[in-house]
Formats: structure tokens, sequence, C-alpha cells
């Protein structure tokens, strides 16, 4: 089996607080990777971590390693702006800029240097037929993107991370300001996407993990408690903490 | 008791709109009687009276002039320095106190401005008094105030639209220039626009630095000097000859200034109008 | 049937307990009254075990559908998911443990107090054993006993043995006297001891699934 990212002892701080603890695992190429855990246990602090975002904070601090393509991302002098196409992240309020549809997608391509139109209205394209959202606005994508429904800006998010053809994708609760249709729907293009990308996607719905993940990561106050291949955590878990999140101790 | 206060502001209510309406009026009625196409766009001469014949295109040229100019030199600059003041959150201790300096210079009386520009434009780089000094003058007293407009306007741009251009691998100008302002955009301009009629009606800091009472004749260059409708007013009804016949002239040019305003703050909020029909934030 | 809506997952797994346990009191019931009935030549006993076996197909259903509902309402995961997965199975093994029950009850009618052809030895023996090895598996069902659970399944080799032995047995009685009625109860007495053969892996079944419940791991790989 592949692995996209390998995470060794992760450590992560909020100034003196430690957020995350030692956290060791890979996440499969390839495949959908849930993190779950109950509020506060570090999901979404980790999945920042990966694609740095959490640099912009002043006393934020990792240590460890995080290892994509053989590099580790967290070292200093990484590019991020390289790290951040090949990773691509949505997050858990829909958030297109205040433009048309096109220059959506367009953005990502564009302040790479990438002018061509023909390549911008191929990648424009594809990534929203991708996101499923090409036949419900192909007839206008001169439209402000507000226009949209939440599920169609949040299915917008995914194409405009999709279009710098990224490796790996991070949704942080992709789905939690969605409504069930919706959700449902993004949760089938992410099933779809993981054929060629792989998924990482934080949620702290246990249903979501149990219909889309292919792997399941529980993390418990900064620690990864489990993980491993979804079916065996979701019927026999091997910690009691893992058994007790899913049986509904902590909600 | 609710009844109570809201009688209570009723009626304050009533008072100021109808002081307001009076102020107007009263304008209006004195003044009308002088506005023609003839006064909007003669040169300005008095006879032997002192009665002033003519009209006050040159004022008219003159404030547009100097205003645009102002405009030209701080808009750009100030929405520069907003956008950095806004985006570009690094040493604490230096932003506190260029944001402060920012907010003391928008608070500075507009004579000091003029003292200033004197100082500076005039003298000490030679330009004497001239377009180019009073219009510099009125840029130093626009700056702060489109800074502070760009700065809140950028501000006020939710952070997720910054994070969803950072993890698509943006540079912090990339963000600013290319996602950020674009969403600011109708609220520095109407920012800007408040700051143009701020200065279309400022008399003190163009008063040390080029306006004059009387011209026969349109400026021909920058270097020259120039006429306008606020100092034009005061003039009129202090130094003139012939202030009686003067009189009417001045609540003419009055009725020029209020409509110049009103149509400014009219297309603001048709700006805004339209801005929002676009749902842009 | 009726029953109010679950409004309670406590609530449901209590009502489910219940059910399984008088599930299990009524199989169990079923096998002795059963085998009471062969060893007394008690035809009445037969037919009522026979007709009792109605009401555990009905507890049966009802379990099933108390499972149903639980998992679509509550969507349970991990050990709750196991612990109602297994319910319903041990239900299915105690459906079969009863129809054995009635195969013997049939064999008693059969028989209609006619002389056996051979004393019973063998087959109390195995009875008992069998009787003892379901009685336990209730226990270590409803005590979450892994340790029983293991004896149990382990004592299930004594109940092959012993069946192995019987039809050795048989087969000499068929070849010293192959007579057709001699032949007819042979081969009830061998439907007999396999019923309770299959009541005994019932039993060991009960107790795999109990540990998988409790565990999430195999009895055998825990032995």
């Amino acid at each position: 089996m592949e692995f996209s990212l390998k995470i060794e002892n992760l450590c992560a701080y909020f100034g003196e607080k430690k957020i995350l603890d030692s956290i060791t695992f890979d996440i499969p190429s390839k495949a959908v990777t849930a993190i779950v855990g109950p509020s506060g246990c570090g999901k979404s602090t980790f999945i920042r971590t990966i694609n740095r975002m959490n640099d912009r904070f002043e006393n934020f601090r990792a240590s460890g390693k995080i290892i994509l393509d053989g590099e580790n991302i967290l070292s200093k002098g990484y590019p991020l702006e390289s790290l951040r196409m090949r990773v691509g992240m949505v997050f858990q309020r829909p958030n297109p800029f205040p433009k048309s549809i096109y220059e959506n997608v367009a953005f990502g391509l564009k302040i790479h240097g990438i002018k061509n139109k023909k390549v911008l209205d191929e990648t424009v394209y594809s990534s929203l037929k991708a996101a499923a959202v090409y036949e419900q606005v192909k007839d206008d994508l001169s439209l402000n993107a507000y226009k949209l429904s939440g599920g169609q800006q949040q299915r917008l998010c995914i194409a405009r991370a999709l279009a710098v053809k990224p490796e790996v994708i991070l949704l942080d609760e992709p789905t939690s300001a969605i409504d069930p249709i919706a959700t449902k729907q993004i949760e089938e293009v992410l099933e779809r996407l993981s054929k060629d990308y792989t998924i990482v996607i934080v949620t702290h719905n246990i249903q979501q993990a149990a219909r889309i993940a292919d792997y399941i990561a529980f993390f418990y106050l900064g620690k990864l408690i489990e993980f491993g291949k979804a079916e065996k955590i979701l019927t026999s878990p091997k910690e009691k903490l893992t058994n007790d999140y899913l049986t509904g101790v902590y909600s | 008791m609710q009844k109570i206060v809201f009688f209570i502001v009723s009626v304050l209510a009533i008072v100021t709109l109808t002081a307001m309406m009076g102020i107007i009026l009263i304008i209006f009625v004195k003044g009308i009687g002088v506005i023609n196409w003839r006064f909007l766009t003669s040169l300005t001469s008095f006879d032997f009276y002192g009665v002033p014949q003519g009209g006050i295109g040159p004022a008219i040229v003159g404030t547009f002039l100097v205003t645009g100019l102002g405009l030209l030199f701080s808009v750009p600059l100030g929405i520069l320095g907003g956008i950095f003041l806004s985006e570009y959150k690094t040493k604490r201790r230096l932003f506190s106190i260029m944001r402060m300096s920012v907010a003391n210079l928008a608070g500075v009386p507009s004579v000091v401005h003029g003292l200033f520009g004197m100082a500076v434009f005039t003298v000490f780089l030679g330009f004497g008094l001239s377009i180019l000094s009073a219009s510099l003058t009125l840029s130093i007293l626009a700056l702060p105030i489109v800074i502070m407009v760009t700065e809140n306007a950028m501000k006020n741009v939710p952070n997720s639209v910054r994070e969803a251009a950072f993890a698509l691998g943006a540079k912090r100008w990339q963000s600013a220039l290319l996602v950020v302002f674009p969403a600011a955009f109708s609220k520095v301009m109407t920012g800007v626009i408040l700051a143009s009629v701020r200065i279309a009606g400022e008399t003190a800091p163009i008063l040390f630095t080029g306006a004059t009472l009387y011209l026969t004749y349109y400026p021909h260059g920058f270097n020259e000097q120039f006429m306008a409708l606020p100092y034009m007013i005061w003039g009129l009804v202090t130094t003139s000859i012939n202030i009686s016949a003067s009189t009417p002239f001045a609540y003419g040019i009055a009725i020029v200034l209020i409509t110049l305003v009103a149509v400014m703050n009219i297309s603001v909020m048709l700006l805004r109008l339209k801005m929002r029909k676009r749902a842009v934030l | 049937m009726e029953h109010s809506r679950l409004s309670n997952y406590e609530h449901a797994l209590d009502l489910l307990r219940m059910r399984l346990n008088e599930m299990f009191a009524s199989s169990l019931e079923a096998f002795k009254s059963s085998m009471e009935s062969l060893e007394n030549s008690d035809v009445d006993l037969a037919k009522e075990v026979i007709n009792s076996d109605d009401k555990i197909d009905l507890l049966k259903r009802e379990i099933e559908e108390l499972v149903y509902e639980i998992l679509t309402r509550f969507q349970p995961l991990a050990s709750d998911l196991r612990r109602v997965i297994m319910a319903m199975k041990i239900a299915g093994e105690l459906e079969r443990v009863a129809d054995q029950a009635v195969n013997i009850a049939q064999v008693t009618e059969f028989l209609k107090g006619k002389k056996l052809i051979k004393p019973l030895v063998d087959i109390p023996k195995m009875a008992q054993i069998a009787t003892d090895m379901m009685a336990r598996s209730m226990r270590a069902y409803f005590d979450e006993d892994v340790e029983l659970a293991k004896q149990v399944w382990l004592v299930d080799d004594q109940v092959d043995e012993l069946d192995r032995l019987i039809v050795d047995d048989i087969e000499e009685v068929i070849k010293k006297y192959p007579t057709d009625e001699v032949i007819k109860q042979s081969e009830r007495i061998i439907l007999v001891s396999r019923a309770i053969e299959r009541i005994a892996d019932h039993a060991t079944n009960i107790c795999e699934e109990t540990v998988y419940m409790l565990l999430g791991k195999e009895l055998f790989s825990l032995l």
C-alpha cells in the first residue's frame, strides 16, 4: 500500500499549550481517511498543520515531521506556495471568493502564473465537472459565486481546490454547515475523487465517517488513539477509548 | 415610558430636520436669482461700483482642479497604505504607532495643514502659490482619511476569504490585491468620494497655498494661482468693495457647493446600491 | 405485537435482553421436556413440546424486529453494534435448538410407547451434557463470562465422541437383528443422537458469538 503522507512524532503548540502529542501514522494514498474524535481533540489543528495554515498564528509551533514525497514539509525553508499546490483545503463554511464562478476556479492557476486561456477554460471545466457542480452552473459561469446555494458553493470550493491538481485534499468538517441532501452530494463527490486523490477529512459526525471513510484515525485530547481500516474500527476497535467514543460515551 | 421617549425623540428629529431644511431653503431663496448658465461659466469681473459681473467659472474649475489633483496624489498612496496596514501584521509596535499617527493626522485642524503646506510646498520646495502647492496640501488632508477608510474596509472582509486564498498558495500580496481589495472596493470608493467631498469644501489649506480671490483668467498651468468656491464665498462677503451687492453672488456659490456635495453623496448611495445588487460583501 | 417506539437506547437494550432471556429459557425447557418425553415415553408431553415451538418462533421474530429497529434508529457502532447483531444470531441458534427439540419429541410420538430395542444409556448421558452446555452458555452470555464460554466450547468434543459411540452401537444392533422394526427404531435413535449433537453445536456457537460480542475477537484465537 502506498502512503501519501507520513506523520512522524508530530507535536503542536499554541504558546505553552500542547495541542498535538506525538502523532505518528501514515496516510494511505488515493483513499479516504477520516479524522474523528470529540471536540477539542486537535483534529482541526492537525489537518491545518499539514498545509501549514497554522503558521499564520504567531504563537504556533510544530515539531516532528510530515513527509510528503520524501521531503519534510515542516522544515523551515519549505516553500509554502508549492506545498499548498500539492495539498489543497476545503473549509467548514463555504468560502468562495466574491468573484464569478469562473474566476473562483481559475484563481489558483492564475496566481501561479498560468495565463493561457485554453488551459484555464479546460481546467475550470474539468474541475467543475469533478466536483459535480458543472451541470448546475454551466449556463452562466460569470455569475457571482455568492448567488449559489450553500451546497453548490461548497462544491465550487472543492472545484477550486481541484483546479491546481493537488495530490492531497484536506477537508475540515466540510458538510457541517450544509443541509443533508447537499451533504450526500458532497459525500458522493468525495468518494469518487478518492480514486485519484488522497482525501483527509475531519468530521465530528461518526455516521459520515462510517459512510465514506476507508480508514479512520481516532484522536482524543491531542493524541492519536487508534488508526486502521474503517470497518475494523467501527465494528471492533482495539482501544477502549475508541469503543467508548463510538458507543456515544463522549458526544 | 416608551411613549414619552418616542415623543421626545420625534420632536427633536423634527426640529433638526426643520432647521436643516430651513438653512438650505434660506440659501436657496437668497441665491437662486443669480444662477444661470452665464453665472456658472463666465469669468469673474466687478464693475466700478463693486457689483460682481460675470460668473464663477474659474472658481468652479479651480475647485475641481485642486480637488482632483489632491485626490490623485492621496488616493493611490492612501489605498496602498490602508492595504498595507490591514494585511501585513508584522511588527505590532510599529504598526500601532503608524496607525496612531494616521489618526492624529486626520484630526488636525485644517488650518494647520494649510500652514504646513505653505511652509513645505510653497516656500521650502519652491512651488510657490499654485495649484500644485494647494493640491499637495489637500492631499495631505485626504491621505489619512483614505488610509483609514481603506484599512477599515479591508479589515471588514471576513478572514475566511483570505484563508481560502492562502490555502491555494497565494502570497500575501496576491491575497491582498486580488481577493481582499476587490471585495472591499465599494467601501473604499465610498470613502474616497467622502474624502473628496471633504477637501472640495476646505478653505484653510488652500488659503496660504495658492487660492486667490480674483483672477481674470482661467489658470494656464499648475504653477499658477487659482480661484476656489468656498474661498470665494468668504471673500465676497467680507473683503469685497460692495458687500451688499456681492452677497447674493455668495449665496449663489453656496447653492453650487451644496449641489455639488449633494450630487457626490447621491452618487455614493447609488454606488452602494449597485454594489449590493452584485452581492459583493 | 405492539410496543411503543424505542425512545431510549438503554431501554431498547433492556428489552432485547429480556426477550433473549425468555427465548433461552423456552428453548432449554423444550429440549429438557423433549428428552423427558423420550425417556418416559410420554406422548402427551411430546405433543406439548411440538406445540410450544410456535411460541419460540414468535419470540425469534420479535427479537429480529427489535434488532432492525435498534439498527435503524440508533445506528450503533463497535461494541454496541456487536451486541445487537450477536443477539440476533443467538436468537437464530436458539430457534434451531427448539427445532431439534421438536425432532426429538416427534421420535417420542413415533415410538408410541413401544419397547425400545436397546435401553437408552448413552443418549441420556449425551443429553445431560448438552443440557449443561446450553445452561452454561446461557450463563456465559448473561454474565458476560469469557472463561465460561471457553469451557463450554471445549466440552463439545465429548458430545461428538458420544454421538460416534451411539452410531457404532446402533450399527452393531442392526447387524445382529436386521428386522424392519429394529431398522426403523435405529433410524430414529440416530436422529435423536444427531439432534442432541446439533444442540451441543448450537451451544458452542452461542459461546463463540458471546465472545465476539464481548471482545471483538474469535473465541478460537483465545484458546
